[in-house]
């Protein structure tokens, strides 16, 4: 078994144990990202000297007994969308090149006081607006499984790096689906937890009250790993919810799922686009919780054909205040043939935007304009507490709900690109869950006809994560399907 | 449902748009307006609106001083300066 094989906690095992060094771990890492990094185009940078620098104090920290403890040394890469003080955030657009950043996010922080190494920055749409990883500035990323085909999105990167084992682990960002669709369409683990479990602070703002960074990985396990590491509250941030959690992983275990109440929505399994495959596949996983000692309940979430119109309103809206602050004037490119700075502010964001987050800022100044305020984004609002209350009356009836995580597998790359509502359907599964606030897993469950990866999504309430994990964790160790090797 | 009106958003967004590019984006945003207005055939009376789906609390601490980023820092990453300040084209004309 080679070195980029190893899952994080495995690899956090032979640390401890002696058995590797952070250096191995990251040397091996790095050549994996010179043989396929070409094919893949995970990464949007990353800076070796400073990854084996950081591996080195790991190594000496162990060395002299003064080891920050389990996660000591584990190569984690993060979303280009999450700052690091000294690194480019370019969140894959040409409008912030070239801006270093000066402090880091509270999640680095937290991955560095574990004494984490900050393992590159993966590609993504840029600033997280899309599903495919298409609308990135900065380069191409393939889906392991077949490079014809797109990673999903907006945290692409992220996933198709896990996929192809040039990362043991990684953070994206999940605004309406970003985690968990591309962990789906690659087939590896991603979890979107509870808004405010994890700090914002750092995260380059897309919609606010949508945005949660999590967990990418391998296994469930690993996904638990990460989360203990990075939630937690932030003085910074003050949607971070109080406490700290640090028991994810070691819950794992132990766990009865009989008894066990699993919601079943059929609004999920009506969606247009769903493929027969995918259908199949997600039944067939019911099927054996079920026979694990489940008990499988019918709900509904009828307002589930709103969840795409309510998101896109409140999320463009979001975007575009929270977008008006690229302009040339305070960070990254500025467009300086002018002395008109009106002309300077249009230049700036007409050549450094490209054209789906032109599109998303249009709608969101489009729905927030005076006299379109009331028609759009108040009801959008009103239509978000229709869809936080459907999954309140759910987890009445039910422990957690199971259901697809989109519509359909990868799908070839350009086939979205010159429509941008193909794109937008692929989150409509996933977008309720960030409107709700809630937490969702997506854990791979089969492939279909072609190969492709197809993940179950597993949704809790509010801070239930630890029934989330226990569950996604009970249904990977007994009855996950073996997806076929990435070959590169 | 009207067309949307490109040229004027998108001078709102402080964006330029060429004609090509509004035909184009002309199609799109009807596209996606008409799913967007699908919001419309709900009854919403007597909703309330949801802003953040968890309850917002102030974070307060006390009133120290703390560590900030060096000011010199923070100015490298201004797009032009001078004299240590963030140089912009000219806002208010000099009209004396």
């Amino acid at each position: 078994m080679s070195l980029i094989d190893l899952k994080l906690h495995e690899a956090a095992d032979k640390l401890a144990a002696g058995e590797v060094t952070s250096r191995q771990l990251c040397e091996a890492l790095l050549a994996r990202v010179d043989a396929v990094e070409e094919k893949v185009g995970a990464l949007v940078s990353i800076n070796n000297e400073r990854v084996l620098a950081a591996a080195d104090a790991s190594d000496a920290r162990r060395a002299s007994g003064s080891s920050l403890g389990r996660y000591d040394g584990l190569p984690i890469t993060i979303k280009d969308n999450i700052v690091e003080e000294g690194e480019e955030s370019k969140c894959a657009s040409s409008i912030i090149d070239g801006l270093v950043n000066v402090y880091d996010s509270t999640v680095v922080r937290k991955l560095k006081e574990a004494g984490c190494v900050v393992f590159g920055r993966a590609n993504m749409d840029e600033f997280a607006m899309g599903s495919t990883t298409e609308t990135s500035q900065i380069k191409k990323t393939c889906n392991p499984h077949d490079l014809d085909c797109v990673p999903g999105g907006s945290s692409g990167g992220s996933a198709a790096g896990v996929a192809s084992k040039e990362f043991l682990g990684a953070l994206g960002s999940d605004t309406g689906g970003s985690i968990r669709q591309p962990a789906s369409f690659c087939g590896i683990v991603g979890l979107k937890p509870t808004y405010g479990l994890v700090s914002r602070f750092g995260l380059v703002a897309f919609a606010s009250s949508l945005d949660q960074i999590g967990p990418m990985s391998k296994d469930v396990r690993d996904s638990a790993l990460i989360l203990d590491i990075i939630n937690g509250e932030d003085e910074k941030d003050s949607t971070a919810l109080p406490g700290k959690i640090t028991d994810f992983e070691a819950s794992l275990e132990g766990f009865d799922i009989k008894g066990m109440k699993l919601g079943v929505p059929a609004e999920y399994f009506e969606v247009e686009g769903m493929e027969a495959d995918v259908k199949a596949s997600v039944q067939a996983a019911i099927a054996k919780l079920e026979a694990m000692g489940a008990e499988i309940v019918p709900v509904s979430l009828p307002h589930t054909k709103y969840a795409i119109a309510t998101y896109y309103v409140i999320a463009t809206a979001e975007a575009c205040t929270n977008l008006a602050r690229f302009e040339g004037v305070r960070y990254g490119n500025r467009y300086t043939e002018t002395d008109d700075i009106l002309e300077m502010y249009n230049e700036t964001r007409s050549r450094g935007f490209g054209k789906e987050v032109q599109r998303r800022i249009m709608l969101g100044t489009y729905v927030l304009s005076s006299y379109e305020d009331h028609k759009y984004y108040h009801r959008a609002q009103k239509v978000r507490t229709l869809i936080r209350q459907d999954f309140e009356k759910a987890y009445e009836q039910c422990d957690l709900i199971v259901a697809p995580v989109a519509p359909e597998t990868a799908f070839k790359s350009g086939e979205s690109s010159e429509d941008p509502m193909k794109m937008y359907l692929a989150d409509i599964l996933t977008t309720s869950v960030n409107l709700a606030g809630t937490c969702g897993i997506s854990v791979p469950c089969g492939q279909d006809s072609k190969g492709m990866p197809i993940g179950l999504q597993v949704m809790g309430p509010a801070l239930g994560e630890k029934k989330l994990l226990q569950l996604a964790y009970a249904y990977e160790q007994n009855a996950a399907v073996e997806l076929k090797e990435v070959e590169l | 449902m009207s067309d949307f009106d490109v040229e004027h958003f998108a001078k709102l967004s402080r964006l330029n748009i060429n004609d090509e590019e509004k035909v184009t984006l002309q199609k799109q945003m009807n596209d996606i307006l008409g799913m967007v207005n699908e919001l419309m055939e709900l009854d919403l009376d007597g909703v309330e609106g949801t802003n953040f789906a968890v309850d917002m609390q102030n974070i307060i601490r006390q009133d120290e001083v703390g560590e900030s980023v060096p000011v010199e820092k923070v100015v490298a990453t201004f797009p032009d300066t001078e004299d240590n300040m963030n140089r912009t084209p000219v806002i208010l004309e000099d009209n004396d």
